[in-house]
């Protein structure tokens, strides 16, 4: 799975682009695409005779000129996949594919972007506030149905803020340039339970969550400095003691299939309620 | 009498709120804010990504 996602974040920071005119250009001359600056990761040229993966073509919407894409594999993608596969250390690629802080996703992005209204309620132990939470069932039989686009936003169980004392097990950064961070009880406390609450990525700068959403973040960045996880999960042993505020969050996007978590932790994991986003970290309070 | 012979114990077992050590692809060595020392065990493990 960790070498698919390589090889698609390999595939996007390596494309190589071709512009040719075709038919509605008065000429064919080739010249290249006006990318942003900071869109731009990496330049690779193409030799001769590169395996052309997949080809598209579009018109541009400004100019009716038809443009055809080549994407090409990246050289650095194949000498990965020759590597023993103990040795394959990908944190350099990924890490650069999920720089940014602004919030890349689309599912429930209402909810996950804002802040509930509500009084913060404070739990000692994880298990005690999975104990409060609505059953699975009643929530993806939820009326009205909560639906998994952007505009998705908090429904009445959701609208509850909370504080957690916990240990942090294990954390990533995914895509969306959310933290995903694995929480648990104390160590040794039996059972072990865990449960994701998630540093969400930045809403736009005028939304009225921006500089509580960023305060944590920036306290969750101070506090690992150049020690942040990638997109593949990182544990902390032992256990980091860390206290979490947010507010709470269904994810209808893994209410079925799949569910999101490391192996080891997963089967210990009993709902898919998230603190998202947390509005506030702190490690070793 | 035959006596029953023990099954050889497992290479590496699981700790509670580990990652499983196949997974494991190098550590590393933190130290907290506070200075406190941690062990941070890099893995190969990735979510499905979000939407």
């Amino acid at each position: 799975m960790a070498n698919r996602h390589i090889m698609r974040v390999a595939l996007l920071a390596f494309s190589v682009f071709f512009m040719i005119g075709c038919g509605s250009s008065p000429t064919n001359e080739t010249k290249p695409l006006p990318p942003t600056p900071p869109a731009v990761v990496a330049e690779a040229v193409l030799a001769p005779g590169t395996p052309i993966l997949e080809t598209k073509t579009f018109v541009s919407a400004t100019s009716q000129m038809t443009y055809k894409i080549e994407t090409v594999e990246d050289d650095r993608e194949v000498e990965l996949r020759n590597l023993p596969a103990g040795t394959r250390d990908v944190s350099p690629i990924t890490a650069s594919a999920a720089a940014g802080d602004s919030y890349m996703g689309t599912a429930r992005k209402a909810a996950k972007l804002s802040i509930a209204t509500a009084p913060t309620e404070p739990f000692a132990d994880v298990k005690d506030l999975i104990a409060t939470l609505p059953a699975h069932a009643a929530m993806v039989g939820h009326v009205p149905i909560i639906p998994t686009t952007a505009a998705s936003n908090r429904v009445k169980e959701e609208k509850r803020n909370v504080n957690i004392k916990a240990f942090l097990y294990a954390a990533s950064r995914e895509d969306d340039n959310d933290f995903h961070l694995i929480v648990g009880r104390a160590p040794g406390a039996s059972p072990a339970v865990y449960f994701t609450v998630e540093l969400s990525g930045l809403p736009p700068t005028s939304s009225a969550s921006f500089a509580t959403l960023k305060a944590a973040r920036d306290a969750f960045k101070a506090a690992f400095g150049s020690s942040l996880p990638g997109t593949a999960y990182d544990f902390y042993t032992p256990p980091i003691p860390v206290e979490i505020e947010g507010s709470l969050f269904f994810d209808m996007s893994h209410a079925s299939g799949s569910r999101p978590g490391p192996s080891s932790l997963r089967p210990k994991m009993p709902v898919v309620w998230e603190v998202h986003p947390i509005t506030k970290f702190v490690m070793e309070p | 009498m035959a006596t029953k012979k023990k099954p050889p114990p497992p290479a590496e077992k699981l700790k509670e709120g580990e990652p499983n050590p196949e997974s494991v692809v190098s550590t590393q060595e933190f130290v907290s804010p506070k200075g406190r020392k941690y062990t941070i065990l890099r893995t190969n493990e990735t979510d499905e990504t979000d939407k």
